[in-house]
């Protein structure tokens, strides 16, 4: 399970990582502190064994020395020769005596810990009176006894006594040493079972190690190889850049071809058709008067195409150079440019509070010129002419969005970056309109929604106020009805959002 | 100085330009002289009275209209010798150009042009634009006088 997860793909390198090692250390932390505490535990028992066995083991064995000693003392008097030496080895013995019923005393206040001790030592102290009784006697029949033969025949007389005595000692001794052997055995075998758990810990480490290992070197691996193709789409991008490099000054001498040379023969079929008209015009019949004029508007609006083409190319290739604008300057400035077009017209034109945007005033001067140019030449017809430019109030901002997501389903770009607080701006007008159903594609490039005779125009101005304001990071839409009128609307990007898409500084 | 009959110097490759050119001088009224050169080298031979023009009489031209796009020595080229050689940068130069690029305009403005004029599409523009040029830099402009 922990594997698995460790080694799942949801998972990121540096999460298995953090995982991994964690688990390893963890698990050969736990295994050590286990150890110890085992050990300690060990310790603890032998302690406990130790204390067990010990008083009883020292206690008889200090009596079975004792009692050595007084059968020795016993032996020396009664081979003793003179009553002096006899005197001393008897207070040595009286010593010996003091001490073992001390001893005595004592070992019958200790407590038992197993009831096999009891019978072994009631054994020791039965046997114990008679053999002290044994011992007066030989001591003092020893006192008047020299003879060699008196002596052994002492000997003969202490002997039962003292092997009863000395024997239940023995038996106490051996049962307490055999007390102290199991627990070293037990204690033994503890240890032993102790070392094949830390042998077994110490593989699961080992085991827990190799895997913490297998896991860094293959996050490592994953991470070289990551870095590899990296390296490798890098080369392949700058190969791309290249390209796009020689693509783009491919397309830049195109450009200035198109802008030089083929305006040229447009400049010569409109010179030369208007220099037949002025030289024969007698000779000309009406129709052909008209085809003359036809040839050179087709000229003349093909070299407005192609002024066109060209200044919405160079816009898409300018940067976007964003500062503080207020837009009302712009609209003026644009109202300024548009005065011959408005001129012998009845327009009202209504100018309402404009915010001040973050944008490229040379860039959004084109979209405002454009806009109003079209309100302009769409109101022909009315009477009078009724343009407003506005800001749309942050109630009536929410309707209108989801309007214009619904009428420019298309276009997606700026939906993210359009942040609730930026300003809506439109230009309303009380022209001919359009039809709703041919809204996408009232923004294309050469793209017309009225008939040519209707109409003057070559289909540029929308596509250029769409590719402004798009390089703004912004979103353009419009509503209509034919008939009554159309509004545009647009509202721009952040400008740290635009500038991550265009590349452009501030 | 004989600015009487200096002549103006149209420097254009192109044939049917110069025509128009030319008719359109005719028809705006503008008696001065015309001479035409086709490249950009003969354009230097004659101002420098070099080459095919080693022999004119060293009378500079009284106004230089200049194409950009030119065989042989381009146009910016020879305003860049032009403006160069101070026997010559008195002379006034007007781009004539069908080139709205705007990297053509800075760099015609910055060897020194005196004027730079897009060539319009329209032939009435086009007319016009002649004429009031004729009549700016022929009538109303004085220039530094110069010789070669």
């Amino acid at each position: 399970m922990l594997l698995s997860m460790m080694v799942g793909r949801q998972w990121t390198a540096h999460q298995r990582i953090v995982v991994g090692l964690s688990a390893a250390v963890l698990g050969i932390v736990g295994l050590g502190m286990s150890g110890i505490v085992r050990l300690t535990g060990i310790k603890d028992r032998a302690h406990l064994i130790a204390a067990d066995s010990m008083p009883g083991l020292s206690y008889t064995t200090r009596m079975e020395l004792y009692t050595y000693r007084k059968s020795l003392l016993i032996q020396k008097h009664i081979v003793a020769n003179n009553p002096a030496e006899k005197r001393a080895i008897e207070l040595e013995i009286q010593s010996i005596d003091a001490s073992t019923s001390s001893l005595l005393d004592r070992y019958r206040n200790t407590p038992f810990t197993e009831d096999i001790e009891r019978p072994l030592f009631n054994e020791v102290v039965a046997t114990r009176p008679p053999y002290l009784a044994a011992v007066a006697e030989v001591l003092r029949l020893s006192r008047g006894t020299t003879t060699a033969r008196g002596q052994v025949d002492l000997q003969k007389l202490f002997e039962p006594y003292s092997r009863a005595f000395l024997g239940a000692l023995h038996a106490s001794t051996e049962h307490n040493l055999g007390e102290a052997d199991q627990a070293a055995q037990r204690i033994e075998g503890s240890v032993g079972a102790a070392r094949r758990l830390t042998v077994i810990e110490a593989l699961i480490s080992l085991l827990l190690a190799l895997m913490s290992a297998f896991l860094l070197a293959r996050v490592v691996a994953e991470t070289e190889s990551a870095a590899r193709a990296i390296q490798v789409l890098n080369l392949q991008l700058e190969e791309r850049v290249g390209e796009l490099t020689v693509v783009n000054k491919e397309l830049e001498a195109l450009t200035y071809s198109v802008s030089h040379d083929l305006r040229a023969p447009l400049r010569h079929i409109d010179g030369f058709s208007k220099i037949l008209v002025d030289e024969s015009e007698s000779d000309l019949s009406e129709f052909g008067k008209r085809a003359v004029e036809r040839i050179r508007f087709g000229a003349q609006q093909m070299g407005r195409m192609i002024d066109d083409l060209l200044e919405f190319s160079r816009l898409g290739r300018k940067d976007v150079a964003r500062r503080p604008t207020d837009l009302r300057g712009l609209v003026d400035e644009s109202v300024e440019i548009l005065k011959p077009a408005m001129e012998a017209r009845d327009i009202d034109l209504r100018i309402g509070g404009l915010p001040v945007l973050e944008c490229d005033p040379a860039l959004l001067k084109h979209v405002m010129v454009n806009l109003l140019s079209n309100a302009i030449k769409f109101t022909r017809d009315s009477k009078p002419a009724v343009i407003e430019v506005g800001q749309v109030t942050s109630q009536e901002t929410t309707g209108q969005e989801t309007t214009g997501q619904q009428t420019t389903g298309k276009d997606a770009t700026g939906k993210e970056t359009t942040g609730t607080e930026m300003p809506v701006v439109y230009v309303r007008d009380n022209g001919v309109g359009f039809d709703m159903r041919y809204v996408d594609k009232l923004f294309g490039i050469f793209q017309r929604l009225h008939r040519r005779e209707e109409f003057e125009g070559v289909g540029v101005g929308l596509a250029t106020v769409q590719r402004v304001i798009h390089k703004h990071g912004g979103r353009v839409w419009a509503e209509s009805e034919a008939g009554h009128g159309a509004t545009f609307y647009f509202v721009l990007g952040r400008a740290a959002e635009t500038s991550r898409n265009s590349g452009a500084r501030h | 100085m004989k600015y009487s009959e200096s002549v103006v110097l149209l420097v254009e490759d192109d044939p049917d330009d110069v025509e128009l050119t030319l008719h359109t001088f005719t028809e705006a009224r503008i008696t001065q002289p015309i001479f035409v050169v086709r490249d950009g080298q003969e354009a230097l031979d004659y101002i420098f009275c070099e080459g095919t023009h080693a022999a004119r009489e060293a009378i500079a031209p009284r106004l230089i209209l200049l194409d950009l796009k030119l065989p042989k020595i381009g146009g910016l080229q020879v305003l860049q010798a032009i403006k160069a050689d101070p026997r010559t940068k008195g002379i006034p130069v007007v781009i004539l150009t069908s080139s709205r690029e705007e990297r053509d305009l800075i760099a015609g403005y910055e060897l020194g042009a005196n004027s730079y004029i897009q060539k319009p599409v329209d032939f009435d523009d086009f007319q016009k634009t002649i004429r009031e040029l004729g009549s700016y830099w022929l009538m109303m402009n004085q220039s530094k006088p110069a010789t070669i």
